[in-house]
């Protein structure tokens, strides 16, 4: 496993969340969501193009977020 | 209090369901309305999931897992309702508005892509307040001065900033059928966007990201897909990218 690899994987389910929790069909107007910590893992490679100093770079700094949630926006824009 | 919990609004009424249980341990199903569907798992007493990154995962595999057999527009996590009459109910009260948007996503996927604002090149904001020296001026008009020349540099940042964004994502929306994107979503992000694209052209948007990257040797790209296309499908949501540029 590369660093490299390890990074942009991890940056892979930040990407997730960012269209899970914000976007997608909504059939109801109220959501419920309580939000744990997350834990940042695998899903699967998505990564199409990217350097390696941007996926660390997301990675450190989803690493010093606090927990994902519906709140302010983080400093680079994901990982709500 | 709302028992299912629903994966996505999906073409094929008879689409071939995942076989293993959903979020909350039960099985997939599929509740139709004419020719769509509504896929959905039941909740134990209505709970609604937390937003751990597992179950995450879970709600994408399954809708991923619909992707590969059907057209789907895929729900927000966290999508519940009440019981199967309401999931009809709901599918027919907004019946015209789901075919008009599998019609628009059929045979399309979302690429990602995030550029990141390159440490310096001009783009940041100035880091200590100029020195507006003239023995004249007060230090009141000496502060207001020097604000005004911040605000400026910012201003001036900001639109070069914008300009190149757009400079960036215009040869991309030329490849895509529909895009949406935001230009300075943050400090530290340069374009963030999102690209409906014909499943046959994915390579070629690759092609042109990296040739992007390579004349904007500073900046960094970040494409990723293909997913769902979550940002195609927002109706009564908050949250939209601000810009849509629409070739359909």
């Amino acid at each position: 496993m590369t660093h490299a690899g390890l990074a942009e994987r991890e940056v892979t389910v930040l990407e997730l969340l960012d269209r899970a929790l914000d976007k997608g069909v909504v059939l109801q107007g109220d959501l419920t969501l309580s939000v744990a910590d997350v834990d940042l893992i695998y899903v699967g490679v998505k990564v199409l193009l990217s350097s390696v100093e941007t996926a660390e770079r997301m990675r450190r700094t989803a690493a010093a977020q606090p927990t994902a949630g519906r709140t302010q926006p983080d400093p680079v824009g994901m990982g709500r | 209090m709302a028992h299912l919990y629903v994966y996505a609004i999906t073409d094929r009424t008879d689409v071939s369901l995942p076989k293993d249980p959903g979020i909350g341990g039960h099985p997939i199903v599929a509740l139709s309305h004419q020719d769509i569907a509504a896929v959905v798992s039941s909740l134990e007493d209505g709970r609604p999931p937390a937003a751990s990154s597992t179950a995450v995962r879970h709600h994408e595999e399954v809708v991923e897992a619909l992707m590969l057999r059907s057209t789907v527009l895929p729900a927000r996590f966290g999508t519940l309702v009440t019981d199967e009459v309401k999931a009809r109910d709901l599918l027919g009260a907004r019946y015209s508005a789901f075919v008009e948007m599998l019609r628009r996503v059929r045979g399309r996927v979302e690429l990602g892509l995030r550029v990141l604002w390159p440490g310096d090149a001009g783009g940041s904001t100035p880091s200590g307040r100029s020195v507006v020296r003239s023995p004249l001026a007060s230090s009141g008009t000496r502060y207001l001065l020097a604000r005004l020349e911040e605000e400026r540099r910012s201003c001036a940042a900001q639109r070069r900033g914008e300009a190149l964004a757009l400079e960036i994502h215009r040869p991309l929306a030329a490849i895509a059928f529909e895009s949406a994107y935001e230009t300075m979503p943050t400090p530290r992000t340069l374009l963030a966007a999102a690209y409906l694209v014909d499943r046959g052209r994915i390579e070629r948007m690759r092609r042109e990201v990296g040739a992007l990257a390579r004349d904007f040797a500073t900046l960094r790209p970040l494409l990723t897909g293909p997913w769902p296309p979550y940002h195609f499908c927002v109706g009564a949501s908050s949250g939209d990218l601000v810009s849509r540029g629409d070739r359909g």
